[in-house]
């Protein structure tokens, strides 16, 4: 290859040059701060009991010795019986997973009708829903949860699979009925053309044709973004799980419930464990974030504005 | 070649000299642009998308650096002067207003946010001067009358409302307001008795502040020109850079709006105007800063096909009456044509023609200036020329050419020949930048050379092995354009002498066509049939196939004809514009 | 004749029956499409009502009784006196009630700043697309989906009270930064909660601040620059305005979200320390939980209500205040009479 000249740079490139650099700078730092929890995070979940108490300045085990897996596997197995910490594990996953279906299946509904089927009452429906969006949601939790005990106290659900099954509905079902989705698949809806919908109609499409070859492919992205926004909200959930699980068996709890027993500062004898439940914890998020983030991001960036 | 570019510097308004624009990924948008504008021009810079004209444009408006050449502006050298220093006003595409503000800060906008140089005014004398005026010139009872109205009307800012009307300083506004207030609460029948008394209060307040000015004037030593402005030895005026005041900025836009009918919308957002008010919003924007010279970006192409013509003539009408300095760039040949003093017709960077209107249509210099400028554009199709006997003939339609046309195409075919030889000799950048000329107007592609850029850790991977390997072997740079030299060169030599093919085209209007009747026997003409037949109120273009191009025809629509018709077609050999395909210039 | 009008008559008559018929069949067929979309609302209407609308209804009602949802012989109507008890400060529980706004102001007032200055000056330089910027951006909205018990976690321990802490250990010292008593030496865990609540809320407010900074018409930019303005000219005449509509969104967001401030107290608590702090939607949960204050539960629905109202008031206030405030400007009337004026002597003075 020839060898390129090299060009003097000019006002406006070394400007945006020093910015770039300036703005990395900046950025090294964010990072720093958002990112050295998690390192502490795992680097303590690693590090031995000894390392924990003789060196807590350290990221990580001091010594080669000193690393330790045991509290991963410790996990399942606690004094022989099966931990608490997986059956949360696995209580929040189909809780989460039927939130999500659920919560996909009533906004896919809704929308459907509100863009494509002509019927009664359609504009009173959506007027009241934004109005509704107005009024804060701590007003309902109080008389929910009287609500939620005084059914469960009359039909005399205290143990058993009716209770757990009764408790699991109350946490599943209210929350599937977020507003926000349901404008947002909505507006994803009216975005499609009208006339491609009407051209399959006259063509003799049936609605649930056009549902399923036209509407829903081209809902693909809105339905990933509220499957992320209801993944996250759902496992992440605390103060409603909260107050409908206080009092009931440990093994009822979802994780992220069952991981507040570590929060705060932790005695000695815990930080290590904590910190991998915590890893344990995070794993699910963190797969779901590391396959869509550039999706949860880009859905975020142009639905946050109109949130 | 160095004393050329000195005197253009002088002597021209406004001198670009070979701008040269390379963009940071070694893309080359711009290929020496060279122009002179004088005063008061309308130039239009007109090419297809992607062809320059834009970042030659963003380049002289300062938002483009540029990498090579210089711009001049009455002999200053703008290169490395900020935008906002460089006297111009641009008007973008995309009316870039202000969403925030009101049409009225819109336009006041650049005036609020910088200074600007003005000549050095004693407040106090001028003042004196025009009240002065004021009194001596004007009759008493018109003066009293129109002052007492005005202080007893209901306006907010008395002072400014005096300025206004007397078109007075408000320094001297002022004045006279402050010694006004005094009687104001007189009828006017009273103050018509009292024109002495009143005008001796008038100059009693003028003489106390004159003769302090005059004290502080003489002890500084300035001298003032017959405006009160500061001058220095050599009589020139002495020019501050200060900030508008807010009744000159008031002034200046009501102005501004005045001549762009903005005055309803004055307090509407850019939000509530439709698109060609917007537009000239932006234009307004443009003008208040009576800036040297105009930029517009493609000011019309948002606009719908009406309001485009509404608007065009709406600017030409405003460039007619301020006279600045205009340069316009756009896509659209029609504007172009209607709009433009001179006409820079631009391909890929190169400039391919600069010529008045007339002379971009009657006189294309190459193929592509022939073929962009004119609607419905130029047929050209191939036919082959025979040297020796001066035809040019294909299939069984011939055209005899003058004999002068023969010598024109012997000469033209020797100094090609011979350029591109001296081009082999010494092939460097320079005769690169020609070649690549030539494919601008010839409009052959070098896709080659276009890499496309793969994304991915493979493609990545794959492209530093193929780098590696090429490392040792040192290719040629300018490999592409030798190959395409030695090509043309060789078809040049033989165009000489044998008989070959060029490129002929005519404009729509000028083909002698009329219906054929049955039976009529024609001399030297070709009948076709109209594959498509479009009526235009008063014409016709009729569509017919020749030569295997698509070709189009005007004619009168005196009587009616439909694609069942026989048209019988002949071209004069004095229309037609001939042009050698391997170079693309006419001949 | 005759019977071809009798003819007519009949094809006529026969015409308009087949027509009536369609009618008939369309409005059948519009009445079915009615049919078919109410019933897909239907199952989201059910869902809705019982669980979003009937809740605050009952809470209304629930507040004017007094209610024992484990003993439904307790249940009799009480009128007022829920409402009396919150403004009774004599009562401790109301007297907490009252206090735990006390920490949600202190929270709102110092975050919500927090929550828009930071985010806005980090997308302000992603947004120069620094080398990485894609990881950098990934790597701050991260913490955005953690679990507010993990970030308790992680930062109750790097904050640990005792010398096994982190940053104790760094700095050598033995603080105890999360156990302070409220409202007298709570200095420290604010400090800790405030930075665990950039941690863990930045990366949403940060990615929407970028995309509308991305947002912004370059053209606006360089048409700041053609009239002159410089850099900071440019921040507050092209970016700040149109970025507005979007802080608004975000601004009226985070308020909602820092008036139910509940985890960060819950998980930010040394678990020695009995003194937690107390925000209104803890107060709120805390009395719901405990089993042993199931007969006040009417007065917590009453309280729940008093909160409610609160943060509507906040939120209503924040959507004026942040709303579209024209001055009515009279720039065009003005206009007219400077041309009125300007014109004046000379008409004027040839009248006269």
């Amino acid at each position: 290859m020839v060898k390129k000249q090299k060009r003097v740079l000019s006002k406006s490139e070394r400007e945006r040059r020093k910015n770039k650099i300036v703005a990395f700078c900046v950025m090294a730092v964010a990072a720093v701060f958002f990112g050295f929890p998690f390192l502490y995070m795992l680097g303590s979940s690693v590090k031995s009991d000894l390392d924990l108490q003789l060196h807590p300045e350290l990221i990580f085990p001091s010594s080669f010795g000193e690393w330790t897996f045991e509290r991963y596997t410790g996990f399942f197995m606690y004094a022989g019986k099966i931990a608490t910490l997986p059956i949360a594990f696995l209580n929040s996953l189909w809780s989460t997973a039927a939130n999500v279906l659920l919560t996909v299946a009533l906004d896919l509904l809704v929308a459907y009708a509100v863009i494509f089927v002509r019927f009664k009452f359609k504009k009173v429906f959506m007027k009241f829903l934004y109005l509704w969006m107005a009024i804060p949601g701590v007003i309902a939790t109080a008389p929910m949860f009287a609500m939620y005990a005084t059914i469960k106290n009359a039909l005399g659900l205290h143990e058993g699979v009716g209770a757990y099954l009764y408790i699991y509905l109350w946490l599943i079902v209210p929350g599937s009925t977020g507003i926000f989705n349901v404008l947002l698949m909505r507006n994803m809806f009216a975005s499609i053309p009208m006339e491609i919908v009407e051209s399959a109609r006259s063509d003799g499409a049936s609605n649930m044709q056009i549902f399923r070859r036209i509407v829903l492919p081209l809902a693909r992205s809105t339905i990933l973004l509220i499957v992320l926004f209801t993944f996250n909200g759902s496992w992440n959930s605390l103060a409603w799980p909260l107050l409908v699980l206080s009092g009931e068996s440990k093994t009822w709890e979802t994780l992220t419930l069952a991981l507040t027993g570590y929060t705060g500062s932790s005695n000695w004898g815990q930080v290590g464990y904590s910190m991998a439940s915590s890893v344990f914890a995070l794993i699910p998020t963190l797969i779901v974030f590391l396959f869509t983030q550039s999706k949860m991001i880009d859905g975020l960036s142009s639905t946050g504005v109109k949130k | 070649m160095d004393n050329i570019l000195k005197e253009r510097r002088q002597n021209a308004f406004m001198s670009l000299q070979n701008l040269v624009k390379v963009y940071p990924n070694g893309e080359k948008a711009v290929y020496n642009f060279d122009l002179d504008i004088s005063k008061n021009e309308f130039i239009v810079i007109v090419g297809p998308s992607g062809c320059g004209k834009s970042t030659t444009l963003r380049m002289i408006a300062g938002l483009e650096d540029i990498s090579g050449g210089d711009i001049y502006l009455e002999g200053e050298l703008l290169n490395y002067k900020p935008s906002s220093e460089r006297k111009m006003a641009i008007v973008f595409q995309s009316y870039a207003l202000y969403p925030q503000m009101t049409v009225y800060n819109n336009i006041a906008f650049p005036l609020t946010i910088n200074k600007y140089p003005m000549p050095k005014v004693n407040a106090v004398l001028k003042a004196n001067a025009e009240i002065e005026k004021l009194l001596s010139t004007v009759a008493w009872n018109k003066f009293i009358g129109v002052l007492f109205n005005v202080c007893n009307g209901n306006g907010k800012a008395k002072d400014e409302q005096i300025a206004t009307v007397f078109n007075i300083t408000l320094y001297a506004a002022k004045l006279l307001y402050k010694v006004f207030g005094a009687y104001k609460q007189d009828a006017l029948e009273v103050l018509d008795g009292k024109a002495d008394e009143i005008s001796a209060a008038i100059r009693a307040e003028l003489n106390l502040v004159v003769e302090a000015e005059n004290a502080k004037v003489q002890e500084s030593g300035v001298k003032f020109d017959e405006d009160f402005c500061e001058i220095d030895e050599s009589g020139n005026k002495i020019i501050e850079q200060r900030k508008y005041t807010s009744y000159e900025i008031k002034t200046r836009v009501y102005e501004t709006a005045e001549k762009l009918d903005l005055i309803p919308y004055l307090d509407k957002l850019p939000k509530e105007l439709s698109g060609g008010q917007r537009q000239r919003v932006a234009l307004g924007r443009a003008i208040v800063r009576e800036p040297k010279v105009f930029l517009l970006d493609e000011p019309l192409s948002n606009l719908d096909a009406k309001l485009r013509l509404t608007m065009r003539s709406e600017i030409v009408k405003l460039h007619n009456r301020i006279g600045a300095t205009t340069i316009y760039v756009t896509h659209d040949q029609t504007e172009a044509m209607t709009m433009a003093t001179r006409i820079v017709v631009m391909s890929r960077g190169f400039i391919q023609q600069i010529g008045t209107p007339e002379e971009v249509y009657q006189d294309p210099a190459n193929i592509f200036v022939a073929k962009f400028i004119g609607s419905p554009s130029m047929n050209v199709f191939n036919i082959d020329y025979d040297p020796e006997s001066g035809h040019l003939e294909r299939n069984d339609v011939k055209i005899s050419l003058k004999s002068v046309f023969k010598k024109r195409h012997d000469g033209f075919y020797v100094a090609a020949v011979d350029k591109f030889e001296s081009l082999q000799e010494n092939f460097d950048e320079k005769a690169r930048e020609e070649i690549l000329k030539i494919l601008s107007a010839t409009g052959e592609y070098k896709d080659n050379k276009k890499q496309q850029k793969k994304k991915g850790l493979i493609a990545l991977i794959k492209h530093l092995i193929e780098k590696q390997k090429n490392k040792n072997v040192v290719a040629d740079e300018y490999a592409y354009e030798k190959e395409v030299l030695s090509e043309k060169l060789a078809q040049l030599k033989t165009s000489t002498t044998a008989k070959h093919g060029l490129l002929v085209g005519i404009r729509p209007e000028r083909i002698n066509v009329e219906k054929a009747v049955v039976g009529k026997k024609y001399k030297d003409v070709v009948k076709v049939k109209p594959t498509v037949v479009e009526l235009l109120g008063g014409e016709y273009n009729i569509h017919f196939d020749l030569f295997d191009k698509d070709m189009v025809c005007k004619l009168d629509a005196t009587e009616k004809v439909t694609v069942n018709d026989e048209l019988a077609v002949s071209f004069s050999p004095d229309d037609l514009y001939i042009f050698d395909p391997v170079t693309g210039d006419r001949i | 004749m005759a019977s071809n009008s009798i003819l007519e008559e009949y094809v006529e008559a026969s015409e308009e029956a087949e027509i009536a018929e369609k009618k008939k069949a369309q409005k059948k067929s519009r009445r079915r499409e009615s049919a078919f979309g109410m019933a897909l609302i239907a199952p989201y209407i059910l869902i809705f009502v019982v669980f979003s609308l009937v809740p605050p209804v009952l809470g209304i009602a629930f507040s004017f009784m007094s209610y024992n949802p484990y003993n439904t012989a307790d249940i009799r109507f009480v009128g007022f006196q829920n409402y009396i008890n919150i403004f009774n400060f004599d009562l401790p529980i109301s007297k907490s009630f009252w206090s735990s706004f006390g920490t949600m102001f202190i929270y709102v007032a110092i975050g919500t700043p927090l929550a828009v200055i930071i985010p806005f000056f980090l997308a302000y330089f992603i947004n120069m697309e620094p080398p990485g910027y894609k990881f950098f951006r990934a790597l701050i909205y991260f913490p955005n989906v953690v679990s507010i018990t993990i970030m308790g976690i992680i930062f109750g321990n790097m904050f640990a009270g005792d010398s096994s802490g982190l940053i104790n250990s760094w700095l050598g010292t033995e603080i105890h930064w999360l156990s302070g008593e409220p409202w007298k030496d709570d200095i420290l865990r604010w400090v800790v909660i405030f930075i665990a609540t950039e941690w863990w809320c930045t990366g949403t407010n940060f990615i929407i601040f970028a995309a509308a900074f991305r947002d912004v018409p370059k053209s606006l930019y360089e048409a700041c620059e053609m009239d002159g303005g410089g850099k900071w000219k440019k921040i507050l005449h092209v970016t700040i305005p149109n970025i507005k509509s979007t802080v608004t969104v975000c601004l009226f967001n985070i308020l909602i979200g820092y008036l139910g401030l509940y985890g960060q107290v819950i998980v930010l608590n040394d678990f020695t320390n009995a003194n937690i702090m107390v925000s209104p939607t803890m107060f709120i949960q805390h009395y719901l939980s405990d089993f042993s204050y199931a007969r006040i539960t009417g007065y917590v629905c009453a309280c729940a209500l008093m909160f409610g109202i609160v943060v509507m008031f906040f939120s209503t206030i924040q959507r004026k205040a942040m709303g579209e405030h024209r001055t009515r400007s009279k720039r065009t009337e003005d206009c007219i009479a400077y041309f009125a004026d300007r014109d004046r002597f000379t008409t004027e003075a040839s009248n006269g």
